[in-house]
C-alpha cells in the first residue's frame, strides 16, 4: 500500500468518525419514542355511584386522571371512557352486587364503542364491530358481514367500595389501555 | 497527453458494481457532474492553510444536521418553546446535540473570522475571484442573523431580553427601522409570533438564502480553482485534491470537532430560566456582539443607530471594495493597508470586548445578579424534571414555586411589617437605617419552636412576638397578660409541671398546622399529641377561656385554633383577618387581602397559596418525600 492510498484510507476513516459523532447521538434521539415508557399505571377510580346504575343498562362514564404529553403536565384531564354495567338485581345488597367495567375502546382500530338496539347490545360505527352485553364479539352468521373485532370489550378491574364518610356506595375503576388490533387483551403500560 | 501517476484518480471498481454505476451513468450521467470534484487537484499542492474554507463548510453542515434533528422536537410558542427544549435535554443524545449546535454556532463565527482574515491578506478576492470574495462577506450578516434569531428561540428569561433589545435596534434604524421592527416581533411586545417568526427566519429563510449564496460560492471556486496566482496550470506541485487536501481538511475539522463535541457532552448549552414576568440581569448580547454594545454606548440617544447600523455597514462596504482598492494601490501599499485592516479590526473587536466584559466583571450588583438568574435557572430545571410544567407554559413555573416566587411576595405584601429572617429588613428611604418590624417575625411560623417562643412568658411580649404590634400593650391585647399569668407565682415543681402542660400543647397546636417538614416527628410523637390535645380542651392552661378549639371554646374574643396554622386555616385567615373566627374587631392594621363579595383583592388566590406554601415550607424539593399539593 503506497503512501496515497493510505491517505485515502485514512480520509475515509475520519470522515466517518466525524459522521458517527453526530449520527449516532442523532439515531438513539430519533427512535426515543421507540424506548419511552407507556403511560403511567393507573389507580382505582370511583367513577359513579352504585345506586346510578340501572341493572343489564350499561352506562357511559368518562375517566380522568393525570397525564404527561411530552413536557406538559395535565393535573386532571379526561384520560379515557368507559361502560359501566351492574349485573345484579336491585334488591341484591351492595355488597354482593357485581359489575362489570369495560373499556370504550374498540379493540379493531379504536374508536368508541357505542351502545346498540335490539340485537346488538354494543357496535362500533367505524366498521361495525358488534359486542354482546357482556362485552364477547358477537360472532354469529348474518349474510355479507364478518365481525372485524379480534377480540371482546376489555374488560377492567372493577370492584364496590362503600364510602367511610357519606356510607354511599361507589363503583371504582382501575382504568387501562390495551394494544389495538392483537387478538388477546395486551396491557399498553 | 495523459496526467502523470501521481495526479491519476480513476479507480478501479468489481465488474458487477462497475456495470451499476455505469448504468446509472449511462442514464443520468452523474459522472460527468461529479467530475470536477473527483478530478479536481491541488495546482500549488496540499496546503494546511487551505483548511479554513473547508471547515466552515462541515461547520455548517453539522449545524444544519443538528439543527433540522432539534427541529423534530422543538415547539416554537410562548408557552411551549422552553419546555420543549428542556424536553429534548431529557432526551436520549438531545443534550449532546443540542450542546453540539450550541457551540459549532459559536465555532463557525471564529472560523469564519479566520477565513476572512486569512483570504484577506494572501490576495484570494484578486480577479477573476471578486464574486467569491463578494459572495463570502454577504455570508457575514446572514450568519449573524442565523445566530441572533436562534438565540431566542428556548424562550428563556436572558434570550427574551436580548431580542427585545435587538428588535428595538432594528427599531431605531431611521424610517424603515419601526416598521421592520413591528413585522419581525408581530406587534408591539415579543410574544408567540415572535418566536414563530425568529423559527421561521431560522430554519426556513436563512438556510435557503445562505445556501444559495453558499452555492454561487463555491461553484465560483471550482470554476477559478484554488490557485494563488490565478491560473491553474499543473505544476510539479500539483496534487490531486482528494486525498491530499482531503486529509489536511478532515484532521483540522476531527481537531475543531473534538473540542466541540468536548464542550457539548461537558457543559452542554445553558438553559437559563423561562421568561416570565421576572427581571432578570440587565440585557447583554452574545459575547461576539459585546463589542458593538460597548460601541453603543459611545453614541447617545438617536445617534446610537451610528454604532449599530452605519459602522457596521461601513465596514461591510469597504471590505467588498477591497478588490477594487487593491486593483488601484501599488502591490506594496495595498498589502500593507490590509495588515493594517487586520490589524486595527482585531484591536478594535478586541478591545472593545475586553472593555465591556470588565465593566460587567467589576459590578457587583450585575454579577449578583448573574448569580441570582443561575439559582432561578437550576430551580426551574429541577422543577421541570419532575414533570410539573403546567399546560400554561414554563413561565408558571417559577411563578407559582413558593421556594423561588413566596419570598418576593412576602417582601411586596407582608414584610413592610412582619419580619422574617430570610428577608431584609426594610430600611427607612432618607436615613438608611433598618427599621423595627411591626408585627410577628414568621420564621418558622406555627413550627414547634415558633410557637414555644410565642407560648414562652419572656418572649410572648418581645419584638419578635407581639411586642411589635398593638397586643403587646396591656389594653389593647389579653394574651400576653394571659400567658405570664399562667407562668406566675409557681414553685419549681409547679413551673416544671406547667412547662410540661405547655410544650405538650405546642406539641397539639403545631399539629394542627401539618407542616410538612415536621410530618414524620407528628406521626413519632402522636400519643404525646393526643395528651396535648387532651390538655387543651380540658382548659388545662385556660386557652379555651377565649380560644375555640374544635368543639371546645367559643369564637368571638381570640382566633379560632382549629387547624392552626393549616393551609386552609391561614387562606382564611389572611384573606380576612378581622372576620370574626379570628381578631374581629380587634384587629391591628392587617389588611383584607381578600374580601370577597366583588370587592378588588389584594392578592390572587394563586398569589396568597404561594405565601402561604412558603411560610409553611411546602414546596417541591427533589429526592424528598414532601408533596406539595
Amino acid at each position: 500500500m503506497n503512501r496515497r492510498v493510505w491517505l485515502e484510507w485514512i480520509s475515509r476513516l475520519l470522515g466517518l468518525v466525524c459522521t458517527a459523532v453526530v449520527v449516532v447521538p442523532g439515531v438513539r434521539y430519533i427512535i426515543a419514542p421507540l424506548r419511552r415508557k407507556a403511560a403511567d399505571v393507573q389507580d382505582f377510580k370511583r367513577l359513579t355511584l352504585l345506586e346510578d346504575l340501572v341493572p343489564n343498562v350499561p352506562k357511559h362514564v368518562p375517566v380522568t386522571g393525570s397525564l404527561q404529553d411530552a413536557w406538559t403536565h395535565y393535573e386532571e384531564t379526561k384520560i379515557g371512557d368507559t361502560w359501566i354495567i351492574r349485573r345484579t338485581k336491585a334488591d341484591v345488597a351492595p355488597e354482593e352486587t357485581h359489575v362489570d367495567a369495560y373499556n370504550m375502546t374498540c379493540p379493531h382500530l379504536g374508536c368508541d364503542v357505542q351502545q346498540g338496539t335490539g340485537d346488538t347490545p354494543f357496535f362500533c360505527p367505524c366498521h361495525n364491530a358488534e359486542f354482546n352485553l357482556d362485552g364477547t364479539p358477537i360472532r354469529t352468521h348474518k349474510r355479507g358481514y364478518i365481525n372485524p373485532a379480534p377480540r371482546g370489550m376489555d374488560s377492567l378491574e372493577c370492584r364496590v367500595v362503600q364510602d367511610e364518610e357519606s356510607q354511599q356506595w361507589w363503583v371504582e375503576v382501575k382504568f387501562e389501555e390495551f394494544v389495538i388490533g392483537a387478538s388477546t387483551k395486551i396491557p399498553k403500560a | 497527453m495523459s496526467p502523470p501517476e501521481r495526479l491519476r484518480v480513476e479507480k478501479r471498481s468489481s465488474k458487477l458494481i462497475g456495470s451499476i454505476f455505469d448504468w446509472l451513468d449511462s442514464r443520468t450521467g452523474y459522472r460527468n457532474l461529479l467530475a470536477p470534484i473527483r478530478r479536481r487537484l491541488s495546482p500549488d499542492g496540499p496546503s494546511w492553510a487551505l483548511t479554513t474554507g473547508s471547515c466552515l463548510l462541515a461547520l455548517l453542515i453539522v449545524e444544519v444536521v443538528t439543527g433540522l434533528l432539534l427541529m423534530f422536537t422543538y415547539s416554537p410558542s410562548a408557552s411551549s418553546s422552553w419546555a420543549s427544549v428542556h424536553y429534548i435535554e431529557t432526551m436520549p443524545g438531545g443534550s449532546f446535540i443540542r450542546g453540539l449546535h450550541y457551540f459549532t454556532s459559536q465555532a463557525l463565527l471564529i472560523v469564519f473570522a479566520i477565513h476572512t482574515i486569512r483570504t484577506l491578506i494572501v490576495g484570494a478576492f484578486r480577479a477573476p475571484r471578486e464574486l467569491i470574495w463578494a459572495t463570502g462577506l454577504l455570508l457575514i450578516p446572514i450568519t449573524l442573523t442565523w445566530a441572533i434569531t436562534g438565540n431566542p428561540l428556548p424562550g428563556s428569561q436572558k434570550s427574551y431580553a436580548q431580542i427585545d433589545v435587538e428588535s428595538k435596534i432594528i427599531g431605531s434604524s431611521p424610517v424603515v427601522g419601526p416598521v421592520l421592527q413591528r413585522i419581525l416581533i408581530g406587534g408591539d411586545k415579543v410574544g408567540n409570533l415572535t418566536l414563530t417568526h425568529l423559527n421561521f427566519l431560522h430554519v426556513a429563510i436563512l438556510p435557503l438564502i445562505a445556501g444559495l449564496v453558499l452555492a454561487i460560492h463555491i461553484s465560483q471556486i471550482y470554476i477559478h480553482g484554488l490557485s494563488q496566482n490565478g491560473n491553474v496550470t499543473i505544476s510539479a506541485r500539483s496534487r490531486p485534491y482528494f486525498p491530499y487536501q482531503t486529509i489536511r481538511n478532515l484532521t483540522v475539522f476531527s481537531i475543531v470537532l473534538a473540542i466541540i463535541g468536548y464542550l457539548a457532552w461537558h457543559f452542554g448549552a445553558p438553559l437559563e430560566a423561562p421568561a416570565g414576568a421576572r427581571h432578570g440581569p440587565p440585557p447583554r448580547p452574545e459575547w461576539y456582539f459585546l463589542f458593538l454594545f460597548e460601541l453603543r454606548g459611545y453614541f447617545t440617544g438617536e445617534y446610537e443607530f451610528i454604532a449599530t447600523g452605519v459602522i457596521p455597514a461601513v465596514v461591510l462596504i469597504l471590505l467588498l471594495a477591497i478588490p477594487l482598492i487593491d486593483y488601484i494601490l501599488p502591490s506594496k501599499a495595498s498589502t500593507a493597508f490590509r495588515y493594517l485592516l487586520v490589524a486595527a479590526g482585531i484591536a478594535a473587536w478586541t478591545g472593545l470586548t475586553w472593555v465591556s466584559m470588565a465593566r460587567d466583571h467589576k459590578n457587583p450588583e450585575f454579577q449578583q445578579a448573574l448569580k441570582d438568574a443561575e439559582k432561578e435557572s437550576h430551580r426551574a430545571q429541577e422543577l421541570a424534571d419532575a414533570n410539573l410544567i403546567p399546560p400554561g407554559g414554563a413561565a408558571l413555573l417559577l411563578e407559582r414555586d413558593p421556594k423561588t416566587k413566596g419570598p418576593q411576595l412576602f417582601k411586596q405584601h407582608c414584610a413592610l411589617c412582619h419580619g422574617h429572617d430570610a428577608i431584609a429588613a426594610k430600611k427607612d428611604p432618607n436615613t438608611g437605617e433598618e427599621q423595627p418590624a411591626t408585627a410577628p417575625n414568621l420564621t418558622g411560623y406555627a413550627s414547634r419552636v415558633w410557637l414555644s417562643g410565642l407560648l414562652d412568658p419572656e418572649q410572648i411580649s418581645g419584638a419578635k412576638y407581639f411586642g411589635s404590634c398593638k397586643f403587646g400593650d396591656p389594653d389593647e391585647g389579653q394574651m400576653v397578660a394571659a400567658v405570664q399569668d399562667i407562668f406566675a407565682d409557681l414553685d419549681e415543681e409547679e413551673l416544671a409541671e406547667v412547662r410540661r402542660i405547655r410544650d405538650l400543647i405546642v406539641l397539639a397546636l403545631s399539629a394542627e398546622a401539618g407542616i410538612p417538614s415536621q410530618h414524620e416527628a407528628d406521626l413519632k410523637d402522636a400519643e404525646r399529641i393526643a395528651e396535648g390535645v387532651a390538655l387543651l380542651t380540658d382548659g388545662k392552661l385556660g386557652c379555651i377561656d377565649c380560644h375555640k378549639f374544635h368543639d371546645a371554646g367559643e369564637l368571638g374574643e381570640a382566633p379560632d385554633l382549629t387547624g392552626y396554622g393549616s393551609r386552609t386555616w391561614l387562606t382564611h385567615f389572611i384573606s380576612n383577618p378581622a372576620d370574626d373566627r379570628f381578631y374581629g374587631e380587634n384587629n391591628d392594621r392587617m389588611p383584607t387581602f381578600v374580601p370577597g363579595g366583588g370587592e378588588p383583592a389584594i392578592l390572587t388566590h394563586g398569589e396568597l397559596t404561594v405565601i402561604i406554601d412558603w411560610l409553611r415550607g411546602d414546596w417541591y424539593e427533589p429526592d424528598s418525600s414532601q408533596s406539595n399539593k
